[in-house]
């Protein structure tokens, strides 16, 4: 593992924020990840499946799938423990190494393993620091002391979650299902037992590899970057990293004498230059078309979505609430303290309501123009100073753009944007009817304006506030051509006859 | 000037600042005045603009990290969550709500044929042909409506206590606002969900509808269920098309990509749900306090009926023409 | 750089940092408060029924204002927590970094109602799986974020020593480096410290443990000691 190489950000992080990079290594480098993947656990299932097939017991299938669960997902560390520190795999890469990944530890370990409750953490140590005996058991040690408990919690989690996919899964193939198949209530959610119709027990079937085909390589990849941060925080990577590119930096600056430096630079450099971002393209339109179309189908016949007919709730429930809140003098009393309330509170609620319409009545006025339409707010008094701006109308030239024009190619930029916008928001105020308060921020007023103006001004609006903030606060000066195309523009959108 | 100088100087504004921050947090919520006042953003802007000078002379990572923490937790301050703008609820009430609906009127139409035409159809099948109401409800459940508004039913005629009508309202509140929100939530399946509960609510009401009146309880019925249904169906329809809403959003995203498309038209859906709450508020208040009162004739409950109707129609005609949004 | 990070430019120019919080946290805060909501039901439940349909009546109400209105509340007078994500360290955002205003949260927790199915946050753990920000259905179409809450800042622990002006004057991000060597070299095995300040010999002109030592005073420096 060369560090210099790393392509995700290396800091010491909280653990849950260790395991959420993980999750996020895993729909980053998806298609690295689930080609090889897919490959084999397809493979292995279909196999798996005619085995049990053969034999009558599909039920086997879901333990021996889940068993050797650790042996397959030894895959997806391969991928990510590669690919988190540069290299480049291809599908085809990634398959050649699979048999050598699964002889590389002893099967019978798989027994072991598959009771972890840290499988996912302690699977790096295995395969790819290759300590054996004594010396693995202290290095685990160390590694656990701070991390052990979070990836326990991370099987749980996962394993919660796996369920819950599952059921997903499944009610969104059962949707494809005719639906007189006949199914024990206490089976539709574990059909696996030969007693449950061959439709069901397939698609449980399904639905089952599924949910672990998606979601073991997110759980690997959790596991795997809490190791990671782990190491991180034992070791001070993120300091190294940093302390590699500071001397980096200095030797091209040429601070200090290169020569001192180079043997130390060789690697860090290829690795800086192999860290540019690779394009997002993870899934905002994931869940799109098809998938949809399922689930939509699925939650169509759910019970979430039978609306149920109001009124037999009120039939069936209470009168038997009724005779059991009778059952003695004690409750009964209570029952009557509960009538008593009832009119008070019904009272209260009509009186409320009576007093509101009072209310609109008296103050018609406010509301009234509904009929004819909104009257226009009161006028506040327009504001002198907006945040230490002066737009008082007499405190600005008269011809706005040109004044900005002529100090904006002065090399005036600070002044230039702050003419144009003290000058827009003046001519807000005075003829738009915007009511600006001293209280706001270029962000209320941005808000306000755009209210109210043409779609035009609008946009202009926006960039001049965006360059005046840029080079108020951040002394961030625009684009020498963007300015004065501000300044251009301005009679076009403030300049209205007066 | 060094950075010595440089924090002697502005040591005052940065503290403060922190110090109208610690005001702030200890009230919590209750009243965050202080951050509106003109001060506070004007310090805020103050260290924003120290943090940069800081930043571009390089000083010490410990003066940056201190002044971007101070501008980081005024930042949550200065943009957190104005109280409910009481004129601007009144501006809602009185001109934008029905402004909106008119302005989104292609979806009210479409929601609404969803849930009258199915409405419609279903009520003159069951009124025709009665057996048609078991495709839709098994028998236990029609004989209930049966009892209900049958004019022989000792619930009928009888006056109901306060306490039941508290719990109907309760009941109403619980369950016909949860189907707004669903009806609206179901949107973000690409409409679907809002389509289905439009056309399933539509089917669902027009059956019992057409089947009472073909028994012939109409004076149990209709009396009752006109009032409010003038706040509760329109309510409904007006869910179903803030739903419908989000849905198109992400069908025809048009220009913008499919998630600004969303959370476009999610801003402008979620007013349409403000006011279906309010006409729900209302429509349970109707149902349970009025529409159960049986001490009136039917005649009285049509006309006051035929009021609310209008009452209705005539405010999304009319109301806020002029309003400016 | 592949991170969970994400960077946003305020209003003002300055740079804000978000740190979206993943689904296990998530879930963590959801059952809290749906446990806390539970517990509710029990005593309401309990203490109204006494009152016959008074009480029930009054306990749908309650659940229907906790079930739909709870969060909501919540985010709103809590910027942006609610107690289960107050016990995880987590709050909600608008995309812009700024608390979570009304229409956003209304938006996300009424959309809930979506992510829920077809049972228990199904689809809802789907979409944050496959979404870079761990958004749920609601998130995206509110514009909202799950984030972790910003620690308040501690003021770097590290060995005293006396202050010592770099050689060379160092970036802000190489000033943290150092910094953040000073304060966890104490953490790191004696072997390691040392190679890692021998990595900046050139920068502290010394190697090994006086290197650390160098290292010590340029960050004690930094920190504002003189």
């Amino acid at each position: 593992m060369q560090i210099d190489k790393v392509t995700v950000a290396i800091r010491p992080r909280d653990s849950w924020e260790a395991v959420d990079l993980g999750l996020r290594m895993n729909q980053h480098w998806w298609k690295a990840i689930y080609a090889p993947w897919l490959i084999v656990t397809l493979a292995i299932s279909a196999a798996l499946f005619y085995l049990c097939w053969e034999m009558q017991m599909l039920w086997l299938y879901v333990l021996l799938f889940w068993w050797f669960k650790p042996l397959y997902s030894r895959i997806p560390l391969y991928v990510l423990s590669r690919t988190v520190f540069g290299q480049q795999l291809r599908t085809l890469d990634s398959l050649r190494a699979v048999p050598s990944l699964f002889m590389a530890a002893p099967l019978w370990r798989l027994l072991f393993m598959r009771l972890s409750f840290i499988r996912s953490f302690d699977m790096p140590v295995v395969l790819l620091e290759g300590l054996k005996g004594k010396e693995r058991r202290e290095r685990m040690q160390v590694l656990h002391r701070n991390s052990a408990s979070t990836a326990a919690w991370l099987t749980v989690s996962f394993f919660l979650f796996q369920l819950l996919v599952y059921f997903t899964f499944l009610l969104l193939i059962v949707m494809f299902i005719p639906q007189d198949v006949d199914v024990k209530q206490s089976q539709i959610l574990f059909p696996f037992t030969a007693d449950v119709p061959l439709l069901w027990r397939i698609s449980g079937i399904l639905a089952f590899t599924l949910s672990i085909v998606l979601l073991e390589p997110y759980y690997i990849a959790a596991g795997f970057a809490l190791y990671l941060n782990r190491r991180t925080l034992l070791e001070g990577w993120d300091i190294e990293i940093a302390f590699h590119r500071m001397i980096d930096r200095l030797r091209h600056s040429g601070s200090i004498i290169s020569s001192l430096l180079l043997p130390l630079c060789m690697t860090i450099t290829i690795g800086l230059a192999g860290m540019t971002a690779s394009p997002a393209h993870a899934s905002q339109a994931a869940p799109t078309a098809t998938e949809a179309k399922q689930t939509i189908k699925t939650i169509l016949q759910s019970a979430e979505f039978n609306a149920k007919e109001k009124r037999e709730y009120y039939r069936q429930k209470n009168p038997r609430k009724n005779d059991k809140t009778n059952d003695s003098d004690f409750l009964r009393w209570f029952a009557g303290v509960g009538q008593y309330l009832a009119v008070v509170f019904k009272a209260i609620l009509i009186i409320l309501v009576i007093m509101l319409l009072v209310w609109l009545g008296i103050n018609h006025a406010r509301w009234s123009g509904w009929l004819r339409g909104m009257r226009p707010a009161p006028k506040l008094a327009a504001p002198t100073k907006l945040f230490g701006l002066d737009i008082r109308p007499e405190s600005l030239p008269t011809d706005i753009a040109a004044q900005a024009l002529k100090l904006w190619q002065a090399g005036n930029a600070r002044q230039a944007l702050s003419l144009l916008y003290r000058g827009a928001l003046s001519r807000l105020a005075a003829h738009e009817h915007i009511t600006l308060k001293e209280s706001y921020t270029e962000g209320d007023c941005l808000r306000v304006v755009t209210r109210v103006v043409s779609q035009d001004t609008r946009q202009y609006f926006t960039r001049l506030t965006t360059a005046w903030q840029h080079i108020a606060y951040a002394k961030r000066t625009p684009e020498f051509a963007d300015g004065e195309a501000l300044c251009r523009q301005f009679a076009a959108h403030f300049e209205v006859a007066t | 000037m060094n950075q010595q100088d440089f924090e002697q100087r502005n040591t005052p504004v940065w503290t403060r600042l922190d110090e109208m921050i610690q005001a702030i947090g200890k009230r919590h919520g209750k009243d965050q005045r202080d951050a509106k006042q003109v001060e506070f953003p004007h310090l805020y802007r103050q260290v924003c603009h120290h943090l940069a000078i800081a930043r571009e002379r390089q000083y010490t990572t410990h003066l940056i990290d201190r002044l971007n923490q101070l501008m980081l937790r005024s930042h949550q301050y200065l943009y957190s969550a104005r109280a409910g703008n009481f004129s601007r609820v009144m501006q809602f009430i009185g001109g934008g709500f029905p402004a909106l609906i008119r302005r989104e009127q292609r979806l009210f139409w479409l929601a609404m044929a969803l849930f009258v035409l199915p409405a419609l159809i279903m009520g003159l099948s069951v009124y025709f042909w009665p057996e048609m109401i078991y495709t839709l409800m098994d028998s236990s459940q029609v004989s209930q409506f049966d009892q209900m508004y049958s004019p022989s039913s000792p619930y009928i005629g009888r006056e109901r206590g306060s306490d039941d009508d508290v719990l109907m309202f309760g009941f109403y509140i619980y369950n016909n606002i949860g189907i707004g929100f669903r009806t609206f939530a179901g949107g973000m399946l690409y409409g679907l969900g809002s389509i289905f509960f439009l056309f399933f609510n539509g089917l669902h009401i027009g059956a019992v509808a057409g089947y009472l009146t073909q028994r012939g309880y109409i004076d149990t019925f209709w009396p009752f269920v006109i009032g409010h249904g003038a706040f509760e169906l329109t309510a409904i329809v007006f869910a179903g098309m803030a739903g419908l809403k989000l849905g198109f959003s992400m069908l025809a995203p048009g220009r913008k990509t499919r998630l600004t498309a969303l959370i476009d038209a999610a801003r402008v859906s979620i007013r349409i749900v403000y006011g279906v709450i309010g006409m729900l508020v209302i429509a349970a208040f109707l149902e349970a306090f009025w529409s159960s009162i049986k001490s009136f004739s039917p005649e009285i409950k049509y006309i006051v009926g035929a009021v609310l109707w209008s009452m209705v129609l005539l405010y999304f005609i009319f109301a806020g023409r002029r309003h400016a949004d | 750089m592949l991170d969970t990070y994400r960077e946003i430019e305020t209003p003002e120019g300055v740079e804000l940092q978000l740190r979206p919080a993943g689904p296990i946290v998530r879930a963590m805060a959801w059952l809290v408060d749906v446990l806390l909501r539970f517990a509710i039901y029990m005593v309401a439940g309990i203490a109204l029924q006494i009152f016959g349909r008074f009480g029930m009546g009054m306990l749908l109400i309650i659940v229907f204002l906790l079930e739909w209105f709870y969060p909501v509340l919540f985010e709103i007078y809590w910027r942006g927590e609610t107690p289960g994500k107050r016990w995880l360290g987590l709050r909600v955002l608008n995309d812009n970094g700024t608390p979570v205003s009304w229409g956003p949260s209304l938006i996300r927790n009424l959309l809930r109602a979506v992510d829920f199915l077809p049972l228990f946050n199904g689809f809802g753990l789907v979409t944050i799986l496959f979404n870079p920000d761990f958004k749920r259905l609601g998130d995206l179409a509110a514009g909202t974020v799950v984030v972790y809450k910003d620690k308040e800042t501690h003021t770097a622990l590290v060995p005293e020593t006396d202050a010592h002006t770099p050689p060379i004057a160092l970036r802000l991000e190489e000033q943290r480096a150092v910094i953040n060597f000073a304060e966890r070299s104490q953490r790191l095995t004696e072997v390691r410290a040392a190679e890692l300040a021998d990595i900046v010999a050139p920068v502290t002109g010394s190697q090994g443990f006086a290197g650390i030592k160098r290292l010590y005073e340029m960050a004690n420096w930094f920190l504002g000691k003189r």
